[in-house]
């Protein structure tokens, strides 16, 4: 009968707390949007999955947590610690993405850069709320709009911030379609939403082999912090780009983004622990990443209408909101509010260019915030 | 539990304002350096031609075929028959 009594205390039942309660419903919800709501299912039902496995409470002998040294958890956490998973993700992005309307448009690689001003703003916004400088840099990347730069660089500068700061970018990147039409509409005329672009033009194959390189280099000799993230994504876009890696380039764009993708998620959500999870600090993480997207979109859009002060032919600044490196949400969100304007309206190529630039600029503004945090 | 100091200080003590506007800086300057690399990047290929190998061509195999356009026409008319019945399916249902 005593290890029977033994044997229940040891339970979750037992153990449970109010904390760990209320994350697996949030865990629940997660895995609902993904299935009936389809948002961002490869990403919300892994985490959401996640963060109901990692609420499950245990006795404190027993090694079964990510935190716990030795536990199989904190093996696979071992990847999204030490920012592993998210280069290995990039080489998979790298390998899918065609940089063809960029290459054929390059101006509109600006609005990739104007979108990464979210980042900074941020950044100043979480020093004021009293975080401390790296707290703030890893906070403020949320505005990047890319998962994996956001949990690189958390890893790197602030990684008891991991778990809130990767939960808030994928709930943003999520809620894309949410937030972003709001703000498009409000900053831009219906003239403005209207407006059509041409065709891009034929982009070579020479053209789509050497870009990757040249890319590369100019953006790791300026942020080498950035070689991580860039050197696999444009390693693997030269794998797809070469014609003579298919095999390569389609491992990396499918077999291992899936793997990698799915560990990263799983991890990422079994991080939520209630302990260190369910404080005021997340709560402001949370709200200072609704204010960075809000603000990269807003940069996008209103640096699209800058350009076209001297633009002959003017671009739809509607595009500039695909700035944020959502890929491909935001671009389709900016294809759906222009085409609720004009239904004959195609934006989908053109914003993918600075959706694809964004990815780029990011990753680069990562890469500047961890070179001067360790200095 | 951990105690916040809203406080404008802290952004003064940690160069926030600095840190900021040199980031923007440095990401602009690497897209645009990027966006210039990419203008010249055909009028450079153009002036390579003759010294490049043919696009796609290696270990004595033929060259690929070109690339295809950014935006592709549709190819054939199924695509644009199925284009059509997509439309129609697309306002029938919507109305």
């Amino acid at each position: 009968m005593q290890i029977l009594l033994d044997f229940l205390g040891t339970t979750g039942f037992a153990t449970m707390t109010w904390g760990n309660a209320i994350m697996i419903v949030v865990g629940i919800v997660f895995v609902s949007l993904a299935i009936v709501k389809d948002y961002e299912p490869l990403l919300l039902l892994p985490i959401g999955f996640g963060v109901v496995v990692g609420n499950i409470p245990s006795i404190a002998s027993m090694a079964l947590g990510v935190y716990d040294e030795g536990s199989v958890l904190s093996y696979l956490y071992f990847g999204v610690s030490q920012g592993i998973f998210p280069p290995l993700i990039f080489l998979g992005i790298g390998a899918m993405t065609d940089f063809s309307t960029m290459l054929s448009n390059p101006k509109l690689i600006l609005l990739g850069a104007a979108a990464q001003v979210g980042i900074f703003l941020t950044f100043i916004g979480a020093l004021y709320l009293g975080f401390t400088p790296h707290e703030s840099g890893a906070i403020g990347i949320i505005g990047g709009a890319d998962g994996p730069t956001a949990i690189f660089l958390s890893a790197k500068l602030a990684p008891h911030l991991l778990g809130a700061i990767a939960i808030a970018a994928y709930s943003y990147m999520a809620l894309v379609p949410l937030i972003q039409p709001p703000i498009m509409k409000l900053l831009t005329t219906r003239n403005e939403r209207r407006i059509r672009m041409p065709a891009p033009r034929q982009v070579s194959q020479r053209e789509k082999i050497f870009f990757p390189i040249i890319a590369f280099l100019i953006a790791a000799l300026i942020a080498p912090g950035s070689i991580a993230l860039l050197g696999m994504l444009f390693f693997g876009n030269l794998l797809k780009e070469s014609g003579v890696t298919d095999r390569l380039a389609n491992t990396a764009a499918n077999g291992l983004i899936d793997i990698v993708t799915i560990l990263l998620g799983f991890c990422v959500g079994a991080s939520t622990q209630a302990q260190t999870f369910l404080t005021s600090q997340s709560l402001l993480i949370f709200g200072l990443g609704a204010l960075s997207f809000a603000i990269a979109t807003a940069g996008g859009v209103l640096f699209a209408k800058f350009m076209n002060l001297f633009l002959k032919q003017k671009i739809n600044p509607l595009i500039g909101a695909a700035g944020v490196s959502a890929v491909p949400d935001s671009a389709r969100v900016v294809q759906m509010v222009g085409q609720k304007e004009d239904p004959q309206n195609y934006l989908l190529m053109h914003a993918m260019a600075p959706n694809v630039a964004g990815v780029i600029g990011s990753a680069i503004a990562a890469g500047v915030l961890w070179s001067v945090m360790v200095k | 539990m951990r105690t916040f100091s809203f406080d404008i200080q802290n952004i003064i003590d940690a160069q926030g304002l600095n840190l900021s506007i040199t980031g923007m800086a440095i990401v602009f300057t690497a897209l645009m350096l990027i966006s210039i690399a990419i203008t010249l990047l055909p009028k450079v290929l153009q002036l390579l031609a003759g010294i490049l190998p043919a696009a796609g061509g290696h270990h004595g195999q033929p060259a690929a075929a070109p690339a295809k356009p950014a935006v592709s026409a549709p190819a054939t008319d199924d695509h644009a028959i199925v284009a059509a019945i997509g439309y129609v399916l697309h306002t029938r249902l919507h109305k």
